[in-house]
This record gives C-alpha cells, structure tokens and sequence, in this order.
C-alpha cells in the first residue's frame, strides 16, 4: 500500500526514565526524555555513542521497559499493551531499522525481508512482490538469495532497511542506518527516508552522520541520557 | 612460545566457552560409570558365587561317587582319613540328582528348580551360620532330612517325602531358615541316607546318579590341597571302566574350581549367563561426548577467526585449542568418575543392598573397561569438537572436518549398520551363532538409526515445512542448526531404541532358557528320549505304547556312531552347516513321510515334504537359501569327511523348539541307501495324547521300575524372572538415556532462542512463536519418538530368530516409551517457551 494512503501516526514519550545496574555502576541511558513526533516529520537524534540513542528507539518500538514515563502511539499506551499487541505494532506501524541489522542468518535475503509481511498473513507471492520492490529501490536485488553471512556490513544494513520498506509502516525508527554506509550510499538513504517522510510517514533517525542534518526536519542533541537541544530545521 | 601459548589456553578454557561441554561430559561420564558400578555391584563375583554355593569360602575338593557305589562305612572312614590328615576339615556328600517325587514336573522333566540334598555329620560344621534351625531339630540318623521352607511348600507341608530314585521315602524332622540358597532347594539329609538310596539300576534310570565327595578345608589350610586329594583318592572306591582314575578327576576339578577363582571378577558385560552388554553405556557416553562438542564447536570457531585476524599464529592457536579440548575432557570425565564413585557408595550403603538380596560385589574401578569407557568418551569429545562446523573462520582452523564429506560417512555408516543388522540377524546365521550375535544385530540396528536419525528429521522437515509458515520457518532455523538437532533426534532415538531392545533380549533370553528345559515337547505329544543315548529307548517306549488309549509312537534315529569307548557320536550333517550353536545340527532319520507328517503336524509343506522324502531327498529345518543339501559324514578322531551328492531339499518351516532339537530329517531307507551312519533310536514320538493318557503312560513307566522322566511332555514354562543386575542395568541405562535426552533437547531448544529474540523485535508475536515453538517440539520429538521405537522394534526383530519365542512384556516397554514421550516433550516445551523470552537489554548487542 502506498504510504499516503496510511492513517496518521502520532508518537509522543513522556520522562521517559531508565537506569541501567550492573555490578559496579549505575549507566543512566535515559533520563526524564520527552519527545513527540508526528507523520510528515523527520527527527534527527545526534548523540556520542554511549548517550542513549538506541535505549531510546528500543523504548519507543516497546522493545525495552522504561523505568519510568510511558510512550503513547496514536494515543495507546504502549506499555500497557500485551507482549502480542506490541509486536503488532512494530510489524504494522513502528519499524525499526536495527543497528546489528537483526537478520536471520538461517533466511537468505528475500526470506529475510518478507519475513515480517509473512508473519502478518500477507500471501507467499506478494510478500515476495514487495521484498523485491524493496530490495530494487535500494539497489540491492541482485543479492535477494544471498544468506546474510555472504553479504558485506554496508549490504547488510541496506537489507535491514529494505525489510521496514517493504512492511511500509507508519513510522520508522532508524538506529544508525549509515553506520556502515559510504556517503554516496548514506546520501541515497536519507533521500530515501526523506521522500518516506515526505509521503506522510514519520522517521526518527539516530545517528551521528553530519548528512542528516540536511534533511531532518528536527534535530535533537542527546547526552548522557539527556535531550539536550532542540533546533528546527529551516536555518 | 610458551607464553602465548599459556595465554591462549586460559582464552579457550573459559566457563562461557566449556562450560556447557564439561557438563555434558561430567553427566554422561557419570551416567555411564553408574551404570557399569551398579551392574557391578550387583553381580557376584567368582569368589563370591563359589562362597554361596557351598556356603564356607574354605578351600575345597570333591569327586563323584555313584551313588550306590559306597560302601556302608566309607565315608565315615574317608572323613576320619581326612580329618586326621587335615584337623578342622569337614567331609560330606551333596547330589542334586535325587529328587521328591510329589515336587511338581519342573523339578523333574525341566530341572530349573534343582534340589540339593546334603548329607553327613559334618555339613553343620561346613555351613557354619549360614543356616538357623526354624523349628524341629537337624537330621541326624540315616533317613532323616531337615528341609527349607521353600522345599516344605513344594512337598505341601508333608512330614515324609519319597525319593524317585529307589522309592525310598524320608522323614521330615526340622526345618531351617532358607535364605542361603535363595535360588535352590537345599535339605540336610543325616548320615548313610545316601547309602541306603539304592537307585533304580543303571538301564532303567534316566541318567546316572551321582553325588559328590566334599572336603572343607580351614583356609589356613589352603596348601595342603594335594595332600587331601590323595586322601581322598586312596579312601574311595575306585571309578568305573571308562571314567578316568580318581587322582586325575581330582586335580581336574581343583584346576576348574581355580580357573573359577581366578575369573574375571567384574562379570559385567561378559557374555553368557547375564545378557548386560557394554555396548549400551558406551553409546551412552558417545552421545554424551558428541553434544558436548557440538556446544562448543561453533563458539570455537567464532575465536579461532578472531584470533586468526588479530594476528594470532595458527599453530598456537590450534595448539592450544587442542591442549584445551584434552583438558576439559580429561577434567570433565575424572569429575564424572569420582561424582559416580560417591553416588555408588552411597547407593551402596543404603539402596542397593536391599534391592539385591545377596552380598554387593566389590567395587572395582580400576579396570579395562573402565579405561576403555573414559577413553572412547574422550576421543569421541576430542575429535568431534576439532571436527569443526566447517564453513566458519579460516580453513585450517577445521582442516580435520572441511575437506571430510561428514554426512555422507555418516550415511554411509548408518547404512552398513542397518544392512549388517540384518545380515548378522538374518535367520541361519543367528540360529547357529546364538543369542549372542543376535544382540549385536539389535544393537547395529540401534546405531544404525542414531546414525541415519538427522535425515529422518530432515525429511519430516520437507515433508511438514510447506503446510504453514511457522513450520516453515520452524524447518529453516532447525535446518540451519541441523547437527545439534541431528544429535539431539539420534539421542531420542538411542533412548527408546536400547531399553526396547534390550528388554525383548533380556526376557526372551530367559524365555530361551526356560523353553530349552520346558518347551521341548510339543502339547498333547509324549516324547521318549534319554540324556544319554545309549538307553535302549526302545524298550522304554514299549511300555508307554501298551499304556490304554496310547497311540503308535514314531520312531526317530540320529546320524550317529558309537566310538571305541560306547559313547554316541553325532556322525554325519547337513553340509551347510558350521560349527553348533544353540540350534541344533543333528538329522534325524524316520522310517516314512507319513511318520514324519504324524509326529511333527506343525510343519509347513508337508505334502511336498512327503513328496522329497520319498524322493530320497530332505527336509530341511534350518531355512538355509542355499540350493540342495549335501550330508557330510566324518570320522571320529580324524575328519575323514565323505561327501554325499546334493539331495532334493525342500525349506520347511518348523517352530523353533525343533529346531532347537533337529536340523532335518530324511527317510532311513534314503540314508542307508548313502551308506549314512545310522545310530539307535534315539527317539520316539507319540503324537496325539491326551492328558489323563500322560498321567497313567507316567504311571505305567513308574510301575515298570523306570525313571519316569523317560517320558516327557509339554510344561508350562513359568514367567520368566530377570535377574537383578540385569533389571538394574535396564533401569539405570534408560533413566541415564533419558536425563541425556532430556538436557539435549532443552539444550538444542535453547540456541534457537536467539531466533526467537530477533523475530520478537520484527513485530513477530508471541502467539505467533509459539505455534513455531511447538511445531519445532513435535518435529524433535516425534521423529525421535517414531525413529527410536521403530529402532527397537527392527532391532527385535533382526534377532527375533535367535529365540525359539520372543517374550515381550509390553507394559515396561509402555512404561519406558511413556516417560521419553512425556519427559522430552516437557523438556522441549519448556525449553522452547518463546513466549516468556525476556527481551534483556543484553539484547541491544546481539
Ligand atoms: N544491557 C545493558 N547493560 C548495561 N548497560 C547498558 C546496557 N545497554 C546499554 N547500556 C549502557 O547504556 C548507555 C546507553 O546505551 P545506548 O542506548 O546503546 O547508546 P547509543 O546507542 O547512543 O550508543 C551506554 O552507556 C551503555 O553502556
Ligand atoms: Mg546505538
């Protein structure tokens, strides 16, 4: 389905809170986080590696527990949701782009990509018609049978991206998605998340690429767990 | 060199990287070790049998004396000779060959149940404590006995019981608590009972009886062996014509009796009386080695290439990857051994002693096949870990495995295991080599499926993976981890497939032995025949054929000739035969195809029989595929063989208590005819007896002054009754098989939980997962569960032949496959709970 035809999406976290224990020490990876993004947006999460990023868009996408604060899509709470519930979401509204990818190394690439339509009860065929649109919008259907222990990191991570193009969730949350880009390559993404965003759908994406600057339509500094600065595009 | 080296050993012998190897190492080895401690433990030793049969481990000397053959004052003289010779000895007599005629037949036609009559002044002294008067008093005077309760029961609480032999009957004066000889009837008969038994005469007696001479001696005596053997030789009578001179006897006997001594003490796994094999426990050990190496094969690998890339030298890599695996396995099994060895103790000093009814053997751990069962666990771990993954990391860091096509030697060895399962099971062969070899094909046919189980599963995934998608996905993971999986269905498979077989073996075995003495008869037929083939049966069958309602008796002779020194030897067989198992090779011969078909109407083809015999041909019962028999005669000292042309032949089918007795059968005027060597009738048959017609030919025979164990017919053989080390072995090996089986499949389940985390993150829910997670359960489970207990099932019936009948008793086996189904299927669901996956955060760095 073509993004514009989707309903709105509306994600709004509220001090968000956690601690992370181990035997020694405290790490604050979030602390009291509040960020609210709609479809249309394009929020860009600068941050050192260590400041919370990823805590952050797994407690979005109901991948990790908050210590405290709640994270509301459309309104539903998502921690009140079932463990069932939240996994439909992820598959229907918020896809993540993982940092380490999350392939199944046991699929091959096609495999992979359909997966998440698959589980959903979309029908072999246009599951497979979709993963290979994806694939060919990133450039990459030459390797659709490929396993994703034959593909290079930069490949592997465009496969990752693929497999959210081809679910077309309502909001995409995109954990370093050019860490292991070339800037050619991370420009053609971020043209790519751009024109996603432009068609209704809401991308938050953490990174440390000074690329995405260009194009985000927010811009959020994070530190030590911290928001620390909001800038509005538009210079 | 060193240095590194010593670095790179603490890297590979880090918990993360062998705990879960040493584990498995430390259980199996333990496991197995359990196994072979407690069937120890439980089976008695040389010295421990000898002590329990003739009650003092004192040394001692015997010979046979016929009974009757001793004078009135001869073994009071012997004693006195002996003793005086030798103080603190004691001299007695004990025979097993005299028997109460109201004991029921099973004392009698099928002596499973053996009376042991001890007789003299000094059988006190000789068993010391081991026997405690109940009620009465002890035998003294000539006719007195002094019974168990056991033997009491048996002669139903009577005061007197009458000898078969020389219808004397004797007084019942005490009885004695019996749990010395807890497998045997022992009475105490007072001195010169034995000499006044005057035994039916030689020719009217079904065998001899004979007693023997016992000398005690204190064991500081011990030296002075030879000097009671002259003592002995030069007091009593001197043997027949025919039976050695009695200095001869007597050493012979003492060289057996240390042979006996000297045995191997730990009978566990010997061949013969108890069928404990040791195959079985070092399959156990082999699996448990093998799924420790897969644990850790594929982690090492992942270090290997890592080292490799920071620069690590492949030869210290390897080498201290290797030290490493000899460390665990070395570390891992001596932890086994010695969390065994206090388990067994304990077990010693509390369970095991009242399950065994007898004195424990001694513990002995430092042995062959102790070291053999370390050793082959170790190698299995040591080879199957640097076997590698394959495919992972620099080639040479698995050069044993990558350029090794492993499934298809595994195919391949699972084939010839399964093909050589039946060669080896296959009819003739087992019929002539015995149980024996019966069991190797049963446990062939095990491996075999263990070996050949990891395609079993990956063609159930082929078959089920297009039905839905979490099937399919279920087949992908699991094909992806097939090897852990494989190893995982092959342990479900030995865990079934052992105790099935083993249980069929073990019962039937005992079936064998039961039906060797019980089932030789057929129902409703009356069999004349003698131990000893010198009887004139003849005569013997005359009286039963003139008992009222008697029918006409067939008459069979053998292919025998009588040597120089009047013994009957079998003189000629089939050509195809080999050396004698426990089928029988011997042919018979019958006067007419008639004959044969009245005598044995449970044979198959009887019309074309007829036809063959009359032929000139035979009938052959040892289902041999080959063409046509020839009959080879030989010689008594030399193998002068002879050679007759090839005879029409015909296959036919005969139950196996006959062919437990003949081989075949041919007419006499055909064996004349091939100047055959035809012996005595050897026996006669009367079919179609009813049993009032059985009692009063038994009576007939009685009246007539014969032992009426001439005439033999069809006993009910009772339930068998395994022994306890057997039904310990049995118990232990499956509850060890099981508790493999069980952490294997928890263990297999548990590496697809990382699948399970990635598909959560991809929005796959919960739900969804568990119908993936049971599908992978049932695939696991059902393959093992179908595999193994088609596995055992083959297995019993690649040797059923070696068993005149299978005995199976269904409900142990219901028992053991119950347990793997429910136990497996636990450890599965469990293990495979992706519904209760914690999504850690531990996970953000996968
Ligand atoms: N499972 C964990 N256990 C302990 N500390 C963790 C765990 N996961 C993350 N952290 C810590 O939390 C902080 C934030 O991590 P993360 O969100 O991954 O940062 P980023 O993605 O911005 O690099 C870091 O200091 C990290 O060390
Ligand atoms: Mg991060």
């Amino acid at each position: 389905m073509p993004p514009d035809q989707e309903p709105e999406i509306k994600i709004e976290c509220s001090d968000l809170s956690k601690t992370y224990r181990t035997a020694n020490e405290h790490v604050t990876a979030l602390a009291d986080v509040s960020l609210s993004v709609t479809s249309g947006e394009f929020v860009c999460i600068y941050g050192a590696s260590g400041s919370g990023k990823s805590t952050l868009l797994h407690t979005i996408a109901g991948l990790s527990d908050p210590d405290s604060g709640n994270v509301q899509v459309d309104d539903r709470d998502v921690f009140q949701l079932t463990r069932n519930e939240r996994a439909d979401l992820r598959r229907e509204r918020v896809g993540v782009i993982f940092q380490d990818h999350n392939l199944m190394a046991e699929l091959n690439v096609l495999e992979n990509v359909a997966l998440p339509l698959r589980v959903g009860g979309t029908r072999a065929s246009e599951a497979k018609t979709l993963a290979h649109q994806a694939l060919s919008r990133l450039g990459i259907d030459n390797l659709a049978v490929r396993s994703p222990s034959e593909l290079s990191g930069g490949q592997r991570q465009r496969v990752g991206i693929a497999r959210v193009l081809a679910s077309g969730q309502d909001a995409i949350l995109a954990d370093e998605p050019t860490g292991a880009l070339d800037s050619t390559n991370s420009e053609a993404l971020f043209i790519l998340l751009k024109a996603l965003s432009a068609d209704g759908a809401c991308v938050v994406v953490a990174t440390h690429d000074p690329l995405a600057r260009q194009f985000a339509t927010r811009t959020h500094t994070m530190i030590d767990g911290r928001i620390a600065m909001e800038k509005v595009a538009g210079r | 060199m060193i240095r590194p080296v010593g670095f790179l050993l603490r890297t590979w012998l880090r918990p993360r990287l062998v705990g879960r190897s040493f584990a498995y190492l430390v259980v199996g080895s333990c496991l197995a070790m359990l196994v072979y401690g407690v069937v120890q433990s439980l089976t008695l030793t040389a010295a421990q049998q000898q002590q329990r049969d003739f009650g003092s481990s004192q040394s001692m000397s015997y010979d046979n004396v016929a009974l009757g053959s001793l004078g009135p004052d001869d073994l009071a003289r012997t004693r006195s000779a002996v003793q005086d010779g030798l103080p603190g000895s004691a001299v007695f007599l004990q025979t097993t060959q005299l028997r109460p005629d109201v004991l029921p037949p099973n004392f009698v036609q099928a002596p499973v149940d053996t009376v042991t009559f001890i007789e003299g002044a000094d059988y006190r002294q000789a068993f010391g404590d081991q026997v405690g008067l109940l009620r009465g008093r002890w035998a003294g005077a000539t006719g007195e006995v002094t019974v168990s309760e056991r033997i009491l029961d048996a002669i139903g609480g009577d005061d007197t019981l009458t000898i078969y032999s020389g219808r004397k009957t004797l007084k019942v004066v005490g009885v004695y608590q019996d749990d010395f000889a807890a497998d045997s009837y022992l009475l105490f008969a007072g001195e010169g009972t034995f000499e006044s038994i005057r035994p039916a005469s030689v020719d009217k007696s079904f065998q001899p009886v004979y007693a023997q001479v016992r000398v005690l001696m204190p064991t500081s005596a011990a030296s002075q062996v030879d000097e009671a053997l002259g003592i002995l030789a030069d007091q009593l009578p001197t043997l027949p014509d025919g039976q050695g001179t009695r200095p001869e006897n007597l050493s012979g006997n003492l060289a057996v009796r240390g042979t006996n001594q000297d045995g191997d003490s730990a009978a566990f796994g010997r061949e013969g009386d108890v069928i404990v094999s040791f195959g079985p426990p070092l399959i156990l050990l082999a699996g448990a080695a093998f799924l420790a190496a897969g644990q850790q094969r594929r982690r090492h690998e992942e270090v290997v290439h890592l080292l490799h890339r920071l620069g690590g030298r492949p030869s210290r890599v390897l080498l201290s990857r290797t030290a490493s695996y000899s460390i665990v396995a070395l570390m891992s099994l001596a932890a086994g051994t010695v969390v065994s060895i206090v388990v067994l103790l304990f077990a010693r000093a509390t369970a095991l002693p009242a399950v065994a009814g007898q004195p424990l053997a001694p513990l002995d751990i430092a042995n062959r096949q102790v070291a053999v069962l370390v050793a082959v666990g170790a190698l299995t771990y040591v080879v199957a870990t640097a076997a590698g993954d394959g495919g992972l990391g620099p080639r040479w860091a698995s050069a044993v495995g990558s350029k090794i096509p492993r499934h298809l030697i595994r195919r391949t060895a699972g084939v010839l295991a399964v093909l050589s399962a039946i060669r080896v099971g296959d009819r003739v062969e087992t019929a002539l080599a015995g149980p024996g070899d019966a069991r190797y094909a049963a446990y062939a046919m095990v491996a075999g499926f263990c070996l050949l189980a990891p395609d079993f599963l990956r063609v159930t995934m082929w078959l089920t993976s297009r039905s839905s998608l979490p099937l399919e996905v279920a087949s992908r993971l699991m094909q992806a981890n097939l090897p852990r999986f494989g190893a995982a269905v092959s342990l479900g498979v030995m865990t079934l497939g052992i105790p099935v077989a083993l249980l069929v073996h073990l019962d039937s075995e005992q079936g064998l032995t039961a039906s060797a003495r019980y089932g030789i008869v057929p129902e409703g037929q009356m069999w004349v025949q003698s131990s000893d083939t010198s009887r004139d049966i003849a005569t013997v069958a005359a009286v039963i054929g003139d008992t009222p309602g008697a029918t006409e008796g067939v008459a069979f002779r053998t292919l025998t000739r009588i040597d120089d020194q009047g013994v009957v030897a079998e003189a000629a067989r089939f050509s195809n035969i080999p050396g004698s198992g426990s089928y029988s090779t011997a042919v018979l011969t019958v006067d007419s195809a008639s004959d044969l078909a009245r005598a044995l109407p449970s044979l198959t083809r009887l019309e074309d029989a007829a036809r063959v015999l009359n032929e000139g041909g035979v009938v052959d019962f040892t289902s041999h595929d080959d063409d046509d028999q020839r009959l080879i005669t030989y010689g008594q000292a030399v193998p002068q063989e002879t050679e007759t042309p090839s005879l029409p032949t015909i296959q036919v089918e005969a139950s196996p208590q006959v062919q437990l007795q003949f081989a075949g059968v041919l007419l006499t005027s055909t064996a004349k005819g091939l100047d055959l060597p035809i012996g005595p009738v050897s026996r006669v048959i009367f079919p179609d007896m009813d049993a009032a017609t059985i009692t009063s030919a038994t009576r007939a025979l009685q009246d007539a002054g014969y032992d009426p164990e001439f005439g033999q017919y069809a006993q009910t053989p009772p339930e068998p009754v395994l022994p306890v080390n057997a039904v310990a072995f049995l118990l232990v090996m499956t509850l060890g098989s099981i508790i493999i089986l069980t952490i294997a499949i928890s263990e297999q389940a548990r590496a697809v939980s990382t699948s399970a985390k990635r598909l959560l993150a991809l929005g796959a829910p919960p739900r969804w997962l568990m119908k993936l997670n049971s599908a992978q359960a049932v695939q696991m489970v059902g393959v093992s569960f179908t595999a193994g207990l088609t596995s055992g099932l083959m297995a019993v019936i690649v040797s059923s032949h070696a068993y005149p009948a299978l005995v199976i008793h269904w409900v142990p086996i219901g028992a053991v496959t119950g347990t793997v189904l429910v136990l497996s299927t636990a450890a599965a669901g469990m293990a495979l709970r992706f519904n209760r996956v914690r999504l850690t955060e531990a996970f953000l760095f996968a």
